[in-house]
């Protein structure tokens, strides 16, 4: 297996707020049509705003491996869909992400919040394996990710999106701090 | 709901399938996949799912959602509805009208030695569908009712549950049809393409 190390924001540092609405202006911009997602309680105020159907639709289902499987459809039938689950989604939905995404090389963009994670550590200095090994984790499945700690982070949705589309794989951006 | 037919055989099943298919999408998984091949279906409106059992319906609801014109036909087995059961719910809460849900239930995983798939005397997927939210379900467990059952299914509004029950493979004549399409990433783009054209 090729290992891809392109998350180019992996340094340490700490995860400040970014406001909800900043990262729904890019998804506008980007041109999402749907975010798929099973609820984060790091990205409740994103999601809320979402609910307001004031941007992309918004399809909640029962686990990620389902938001997985529904990404890809929306995908397949030619639309610009995105999953928004937590890090803990993230683990349960890995076998998913491998036989969709890595195997049958379907573009899926994940936002995954950190949740349990002290935003003033780096992740991976965070005391909770639910944190600290989400990086380690999708550095040894070789999927590419992009931290967003700061609000002017928020263009790196589209080096992610850009990123899977292009390339046909899985990619995350790690959202470091709950959206404001 | 019926429920005195001793069941149907794979390869019945999916003939009467094939012939009332039409223009469907189809996406098939697991045990139907070979048959389905056989029939004929494996054209460029089908996607073969190998490789991620459990997955096809929640592509299948994707893809209803995105191909709101097109009939969307999912041919998924017992054991890979149970690798990812909340998908009924899901379905049922977003209710695509044109999402048709035919599980081949024979009741054990059959590769690895046809261990009995869990629940396959105390549950009826039937009636979680219907609980979920599904408009309809169908159960079809004799050849004599099939064709009728499955027609009535297919011209009611979705998502609709059609139970398939299995009491054997039959025969798969194997043929130039039999061979694979192409790859699944293949029949993906080729898919993508196509409607992309026609836009």
């Amino acid at each position: 297996m090729t290992t891809r190390s392109v998350g180019t924001h992996e340094q340490a540092k700490i995860a400040l707020e970014i406001p909800a609405q900043s990262i729904l202006t890019e998804l506008n911009k980007l041109g999402i049509t749907h975010v798929v997602t099973v609820p984060d309680t790091h990205q409740k105020t994103l999601l809320s705003l979402l609910q307001d159907r004031s941007g992309p639709e918004l399809i909640q289902v029962c686990t990620e491996d389902e938001a997985i499987g529904v990404s890809c459809g929306l995908y397949i039938a030619n639309h610009r869909p995105l999953v928004l689950i937590q890090n803990a989604g993230f683990f349960a939905c890995l076998n998913s992400v491998r036989g969709l995404s890595l195997d049958a090389e379907i573009p899926v963009c994940m936002l995954i919040g950190e949740y349990f994670r002290d935003p003033l550590l780096p992740s991976r200095q965070n005391i909770s394996r639910v944190v600290n090994l989400l990086e380690p984790t999708l550095q040894t499945w070789g999927i590419p990710f992009w931290r967003l700690d700061e609000e002017s982070d928020v263009v790196r949705i589209a080096d992610a999106y850009d990123y899977s589309i292009q390339h046909l794989c899985p990619t995350a951006l790690l959202i470091g701090a709950p959206t404001a | 709901m019926s429920t005195v037919g001793s069941g149907i055989l794979r390869t019945e099943a999916v003939d009467i399938l094939a012939a009332l298919r039409g223009d469907a999408l189809t996406i098939v998984t697991m045990q139907p996949v070979a048959a389905w091949r056989a029939a004929g279906q494996n054209d460029d409106r089908n996607l073969e799912l190998l490789g991620s059992m459990g997955s096809a319906s929640a592509i299948a609801l994707g893809l209803a959602i995105g191909f709101p014109d097109e009939r969307i036909f999912v041919l998924d087995g017992d054991g890979s509805l149970v690798m990812q059961l909340g998908t009924l719910i899901s379905i049922g809460s977003v209710r695509p009208p044109n999402l048709y849900h035919f599980v081949f239930e024979n009741g054990v995983y059959e590769t690895s030695g046809k261990q009995p798939v869990p629940g396959v005397i105390t549950a009826s997927l039937s009636e979680i569908a219907l609980a979920s939210g599904y408009r309809a379900t169908f159960c079809v467990d004799s050849l004599e009712n099939a064709g009728s059952m499955i027609s009535e299914a297919i011209n009611t509004e979705g998502p609709v549950f059609i139970s398939l029950k299995i009491s054997g493979q039959g025969t798969i004549k194997p043929g130039p049809e039999d061979l694979p399409r192409a790859s699944f990433p293949q029949q993906i783009q080729t898919l993508r393409s196509k409607f992309l054209e026609q836009k």
